[in-house]
């Protein structure tokens, strides 16, 4: 029967046959040529996820050679662990300061620059200049300025007659003083981009709205500005979030989650875990939430804000 | 004196200037067109009025109150841009509501307030009643609810001409409105707003490059050239009698024929040694070098005489046909429009003897001036 219906219609056959080959062979090609990109993600990227994920699960050591998989004690012990949860309170704390300070403080400053009339480029490099210093180098001036008895902090305090602290050693302040640098750091990065999307508004909108009568000021920022710096105030938002999040060279070279446990945070436990007490296992475990909440501020941007910012 | 009146105004960036004096009147309810070269200030000029721009020096009065120094939102003006200038995450109606709302106080903008306070909620019934006319008015009812991303190029000239409208203005000013229209929409629109025009009885301040749209449409045409008002006038004016070389050459497809000559030393033009017809200028124009302006449709081909050309192109539109040719004695290209028939055997290369109307002819001295037909003697033997 299909031998018959082959033989009755050999043109469309052919041609058919044809077809497929070449979608196939497409197909073949296209899986080829990007072999090498999913070659190097799944060597570097996912790999090395879903390693760190199988590893949460187990009991192994940096450098030990029995391993036993151990279902979710890791979790347990963590849930369990006070010092997990300081660190992860204040890593919340320190991205509920970085967060909000540095994207609207970015944007204010943004707003103010590109009003000016003069000096833009030089307000822009100023502001800018943190972000190309790298935040190791940049913690060792800190430290200096930061130290309580000779550093530049503390000494112009005391012209102005007030006793300063010793800043990183309080319990009290260490946190918000980390969160500090971490906004001055982050703000000239908000602020470039945020100076990127005002560039990109057209300027015969504001002119319409000039001849429509809008009132400069706040007026004029809600009908034009903010709607039209939507996605790039989405990027920033996700942007800067995950870069408090992933705060750890300050904490590493200042405090090193000292004193106490007051400014442990979630990275650098998994390094101080990993990496000195060569818990592997639990310091998995800890990257795996980490990666988590990553994934969920990734998630949300996508799911929920994306539609609406984009007209 | 109502309308608009500009008087001496200029306009320089850094040390180039743009616009060098001018002065124009627009009267109340009147359709004028700026045309002029790409460069020559027409947006410029256009942006003064609005405010959008400040001249460098000169005054603006509209119906007799002095508006030079007012903020745009102070002169009652309303714009349409060429690249519509909508904001883009606000629906049509939204849009459309921009200037009369944004001219109601703050608080009664303010979300909710419609609902409590019941003079908010008057004047906001108000504007939706206002957007609502003009929505019919421009055949756009059914687009209120959208974006204007999900509109097409024609739609979103129509919100455009809706959101200038909705304030009732004293004139609209329009900088090349249709220019990103394709051909037969823009032919569309052209009579549109004409129509347009009529029914609201506003005044129309329109900027265009486009000579069909200069000539079709307005009242008067301003001709700007190089930051200079050549001249003012009807479009019939412009195209037959236009005051400057620059205005023929500019008004009229195809490009008016320019033939220039130098006049003997008695005043007479002179075609290669040969005397043009019996006219002359007498002798204070004696070695002069004038030009001689004919329209298209002014050049007869005939079957033989002493103008002989050589036929380089023909251009078929048709009902008539534009033949290109040169000629020694023109000293450039010649363009002639004729019927069909007449240049049914007429071929590329191939010659052709033309006549014209010595009454059709225009003048210009050498400065571009046109030279006043009484001077012209007729009749020097
Ligand atoms: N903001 C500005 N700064 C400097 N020069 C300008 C500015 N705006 C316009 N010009 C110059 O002024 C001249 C006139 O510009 P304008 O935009 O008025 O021309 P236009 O007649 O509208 O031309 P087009 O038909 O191309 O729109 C141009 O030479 C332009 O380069
Ligand atoms: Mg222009």
């Amino acid at each position: 029967m299909s031998v018959a219906s082959v033989t009755s219609l050999p043109v469309k056959n052919t041609v058919l046959v044809e077809n497929m080959s070449a979608v196939s062979r497409e197909q073949r090609s296209a899986w080829l040529l990007s072999l090498p990109a999913i070659a190097l993600m799944i060597l570097f990227l996912i790999g090395p996820i879903l390693s760190v994920i199988a590893l949460s699960f187990t009991n192994w050591q940096l450098g030990m050679t029995n391993i036993n998989w151990v279902g979710l004690d890791n979790y347990r012990e963590m849930i369990g662990d006070s010092t997990f949860w300081k660190a992860f309170n204040n890593t919340l704390m320190y991205v509920g300061i970085v967060l909000p300070v540095s994207v609207i403080g970015g944007l204010l400053v943004a707003l103010l620059v590109e009003t000016r009339m003069a000096g833009k480029a030089l307000y822009r490099t100023l502001f800018f200049l943190p972000v190309m210093g790298t935040l190791i180098a940049m913690s060792i001036v800190w430290e200096y300025i930061l130290q309580p008895d000779f550093g530049l902090l503390n000494m112009v305090l005391s012209k102005f007659g007030m006793s300063g602290e010793n800043w990183l050693n309080d319990k009290d302040t260490v946190i918000y003083v980390l969160a500090g640098i971490g906004v001055w750091h982050q703000l000239g990065y908000n602020l470039i981009l945020f100076t990127s999307g005002l560039l990109a508004i057209p300027c015969h909108l504001y002119e319409a709205a000039d001849m429509d009568g809008v009132p400069h000021g706040w007026s004029r920022f809600q009908l034009i500005t903010w709607p039209m710096l939507g996605p790039i105030t989405l990027f920033v938002l996700v942007i800067t979030s995950i870069k408090a999040f992933q705060v750890f060279d300050t904490v590493a070279v200042l405090t090193q989650g000292g004193p106490g446990k007051s400014s442990e945070v979630l990275l650098h436990l998994m390094y101080t875990e990993g990496f000195e007490f060569f818990r592997t296992s639990y310091a998995a475990s800890i990257t795996v939430i980490f990666l988590f909440i990553i994934l969920l501020i990734t998630v949300i941007k996508i799911r929920f804000i994306d539609k609406r910012v984009h007209y | 004196m109502t309308g608009i009146k500009l008087s001496n105004i200029t306009k320089s960036f850094g040390n180039t200037e743009v616009l060098k004096g001018i002065n124009l009147d627009i009267k109340e309810g009147e359709f004028i067109t700026l045309i002029g070269a790409s460069g020559s200030g027409k947006s410029t000029l256009l942006r003064i009025i609005s405010g959008l721009e400040q001249q460098s020096s000169g005054s603006i009065t509209i119906n007799d109150q002095d508006i030079s120094t007012k903020r745009p939102k102070d002169r009652d003006l309303a714009m349409v841009f060429q690249s519509y200038a909508l904001y883009p995450h606000l629906s049509v109606r939204g849009n459309m509501e921009v200037p009369l709302r944004m001219r109601a106080p703050l608080w009664q903008r303010m979300p909710m307030v419609r609902k409590i306070n019941k003079k908010a909620h008057k004047v906001l019934k108000h504007i939706d009643r206002r957007v609502d006319d003009v929505a019919s008015q421009l055949h756009i009812e059914h687009l209120l609810d959208r974006k204007p991303s999900e509109l097409s190029g024609g739609q979103c000239q129509r919100v455009a001409l809706g959101r200038a409208m909705v304030r009732e203005p004293v004139a609209f000013l329009m900088d090349e409105p249709l220019s990103n229209l394709d051909a037969k929409l823009r032919v569309h629109m052209r009579g549109e707003l004409t129509q347009l025009h009529r029914d609201l009885g506003t005044t129309f301040v329109y900027v265009t490059h486009d000579q069909v749209e200069a000539m079709t449409m307005p009242d008067r045409i301003a001709l700007l050239v190089e930051g200079e008002l050549i001249q003012v006038d009807t479009p019939d004016a412009m195209y037959n009698n236009p005051k400057h070389l620059k205005v023929a050459e500019f008004i009229g497809s195809p490009t008016i024929n320019i033939l220039p000559v130098t006049l003997s030393n008695e005043g007479r033009i002179m075609f290669d040694e040969q005397r043009l017809g019996s006219i002359g200028f007498g002798r204070s124009r004696a070695n002069d070098s004038i030009s001689i302006a004919v329209r298209s449709e002014d050049l007869k081909l005939v079957s033989t005489g002493t103008m002989k050309a050589i036929v380089t192109h023909v251009e078929n539109m048709g009902s008539e046909k534009i033949v290109y040719a040169c000629a020694d004695w023109a000293k450039g290209p010649l363009a002639i429009k004729a019927g069909s028939q007449v240049t049914a055997d007429i071929e590329q290369g191939g010659p052709i003897f033309l006549a014209m109307d010595i009454a059709k002819l225009m003048f210009f001295d050498h400065q571009g001036q046109r030279i006043v037909q009484e001077k012209i003697m007729q009749g020097v033997a």
